[in-house]
């Protein structure tokens, strides 16, 4: 027994043979038992560069403006978490925001004492992959010896996790007083067990996720694998019903997702998800601006009216959204030697943008997914200009205008 | 710097630069990547099982 959750009627299991999985389908009580698959994160573009002279800006945690490398962040400006600050909306400790992901480095100056480690977990467990047993808790103990097994070995959970909350020594969050918790669902190898993320999903709902943000991608085909929407929608509905906002990005795959009925696309077709595209300027003078056009819709980003509930920055052609670089990260080694910041562009980038909204707002309206899906939607501006839009769905989020302060 | 290939690679140049005014010479770095095991074809298979129950509680005998 891997995990079970009785709850949500659901469990995994390792070490069955065909065989013994078709006899426990047969036994009273079980529905169905599937194979787990393994499904490829969709990651983004990355850039890095380097942080230095961070030292002496100390006061950032509570004026994130004054972070090192603010001037680029066009993302924070474009939609006014500035303006959120400057108004004392900083987020709230007492406010959760799951990452599911490759795990948080919680060593990183941005990160410090912004995860629980309490409640942070590697799910991966021991999984195989093309026959091979792989376990990542034993790469973090031959790499980074006393390192908690939730650190990052990617770099994907510390850049989506600093976006939603961060100290803003180097960069800035979008809140920086909310609590991270670190939920390892997917490996440093690029794949995440499909297993490992229901439990994710679980695991928030039981421990007290306020908000859970998944910045994962797959697409499944329905004919082909109808029965793991049946067991997503089972998950999602479980933590919805337990009070959880579930923010997911919508996929770098330039598809329409209003004429493809034949794929199910990432998260974004369950219901009980706030569904994120991405969006970013077409240009910029420089690192540090000016942009172009900031608000287009990004080249690679899924769309459609019936799936896109709001967009936010992710990046887009030559513009990156900037963000801590895992100081445990196997795929980016120089980060292992200081404070860096790495640039990455991806839909996975704007899903955190909207999760620390999210985490804005459940301090103004409680533990309630529905109400805190439609004041994203309603506050978002709205640059299309037509209401409902394929790449905007409501609009580009708003942090100040979602948390009230204009 | 330097954009990188989209994922995943098995190696990818990673262009750093001092965030100075005045940068430093920027060093390209060679960064190998994890390899990415599972890019085309599949589905490949974890050797893990997804249970689903007919309720929302194990039915006897389920662990055993």
């Amino acid at each position: 027994m891997e995990w079970s959750s009785p709850g949500a009627g659901l469990a995994a299991v390792s070490g069955l043979s065909d065989a013994d999985a078709s006899a426990l389908g047969a036994q009273p009580g079980i529905q169905a038992v599937d194979a787990d698959e393994l499904i490829v994160l969709e990651a983004p573009q990355i850039l890095a560069d380097q942080v230095e002279a961070v030292a002496d800006q100390v006061e950032s945690p509570t004026n994130p403006a004054a972070a090192f490398f603010f001037a680029r962040q066009w993302n924070m400006r474009q939609i006014q978490a500035n303006t959120a600050w400057a108004a004392g909306r900083l987020g709230s400790p007492n406010v959760s925001v799951f990452i599911l992901d490759s795990g948080i480095d919680p060593s990183h100056r941005d990160l410090q004492g912004r995860v629980d480690g309490a409640r942070s977990v590697d799910l991966l467990g021991t999984f195989t992959v093309r026959g091979a047993s792989f376990t990542e808790k034993d790469t973090v103990a031959k790499y980074f010896p006393g390192r908690p097994a939730y650190t990052d070995l990617f770099f994907h959970g510390t850049h989506v996790g600093a976006t939603v909350s961060s100290n803003a020594l180097a960069a800035a969050g979008v809140t920086s007083q909310t609590r991270l918790v670190a939920v390892k669902v997917c490996s440093y190898l690029n794949v995440c067990p499909f297993s490992s993320i229901l439990n994710g999903v679980l695991y928030a709902a039981d421990n007290g996720a306020d908000v859970v943000n998944m910045s994962l991608g797959g697409n499944f085909s329905k004919a082909g694998n109808g029965r793991f929407v049946g067991l997503i929608n089972k998950t999602f509905n479980y933590a919805r019903s337990r009070g959880v906002t579930i923010v997911v990005s919508a996929g770098n795959s330039a598809i329409d997702m209003d004429h493809d009925g034949n794929a199910y696309k990432t998260y974004c077709s369950t219901p009980a998800t706030v569904c994120v595209a991405a969006t970013g300027p077409t240009a910029q003078g420089g690192v540090n601006g000016p942009w172009t056009n900031p608000d287009a819709p990004a080249t690679y980003t899924n769309f459609g009216r019936s799936a896109i509930n709001v967009a936010a920055p992710g990046g887009n052609v030559d513009t990156f959204v900037w963000a801590a670089c895992s100081r445990t990260s196997l795929l980016i080694p120089i980060c292992q030697t200081g404070t860096f910041v790495v640039g990455a562009q991806g839909t996975s980038m704007a899903a955190p943008h909207v999760s620390g909204a999210a985490a804005l707002l459940v301090e103004d309206l409680g533990r309630n997914p529905g109400l805190i899906r439609s004041r994203l939607q309603q506050t978002a501006d709205d640059p299309a200009g037509n209401g409902t839009s394929p790449f905007y769905g409501k609009g580009r989020v708003n942090a100040a205008r979602a948390a009230g302060v204009i | 710097m330097r954009r990188l290939a989209a994922f995943p690679l098995v190696l990818a140049g990673l262009a750093l630069a001092a965030c100075q005014e005045e940068p430093l010479v920027p060093a390209l770095h060679r960064v190998a990547l994890a390899p990415s095991l599972i890019t085309t074809g599949g589905p490949y298979y974890t050797g893990r099982h997804v249970v689903s129950f007919s309720g929302t509680s194990e039915p006897a005998g389920f662990r055993t």
